[in-house]
């Protein structure tokens, strides 16, 4: 596990972790406004934070060995202490990162934890929840509606 | 074969064809975010972002 030190606001965390290589990678929660994404619906305009993660120095080294694991465990723990939240993550379908995730994904064990996958045109949108302390039913009635709304894609269960 | 998800994820995918309407839309829904996190960085860099 490697450190890293918060900056909370209302409608964002960020973390910074501090790599063995000495680079800062910037983990952050942002609530998006409908600018950004327009849900149109109430409850996940309010409750979706979006997940981006980046390195925030110049040094070109890779941000290397123990990153992965830390941004697992402040990403469990934001979910694990928080009502009525999901975390949304958009990447390219079958690129690195996504084959990351995906990893992560099956070998999960904690009961409480889902996740809802949407495809489309080789991109992923991933959204995980608490399924004890979120409600599924809302969230996959936002979603199915705004990808509907917004972009005319109807989606089914693959 | 692609590997399924555990009972723990569910995966949707489009009924029909994606509209190049949709497909260019949902190109900006990436670039935003690439714009959102270039800002980010921007204001950790300018001293924005104190970590506490």
């Amino acid at each position: 596990m490697l450190r890293f030190t918060t900056h909370e606001s209302l409608n964002s965390s960020h973390f910074f972790i501090t790599t063995l290589q000495d680079n800062i990678c910037m983990l952050n929660f942002t609530k998006l406004d409908q600018e950004e994404m327009f849900f149109q619906h109430d409850y996940l305009q309010e409750n979706v934070f979006e997940l981006t993660v980046a390195k925030a120095t110049a040094n070109k080294e890779n941000c290397g060995k123990g990153l992965a694991p830390t941004i697992k465990s402040i990403f469990d723990t934001f979910l694990a202490e928080r009502e009525e939240t999901v975390v949304y993550v958009s990447m390219e379908e079958n690129s690195s990162k996504y084959h990351l995730v995906t990893r992560y994904i099956n070998n999960e064990v904690d009961p409480n934890y889902k996740m809802l996958l949407f495809k489309a045109d080789n991109k992923a949108f991933f959204f995980f929840f608490n399924e004890h302390k979120t409600s599924t039913v809302e969230v996959i009635v936002g979603l199915t509606r705004y990808f509907k709304n917004e972009y005319g894609i109807s989606f089914v269960n693959n | 074969m692609e590997k399924k998800f555990n009972s723990k994820g569910i995966e949707f995918v489009p009924k029909n064809d994606v509209s190049e309407e949709a497909k260019l839309k949902l190109n900006k829904l990436i670039e935003g975010k690439t714009e959102r996190l270039n800002k980010l960085v921007a204001d950790y860099k300018a001293g924005r972002l104190v970590s506490q």
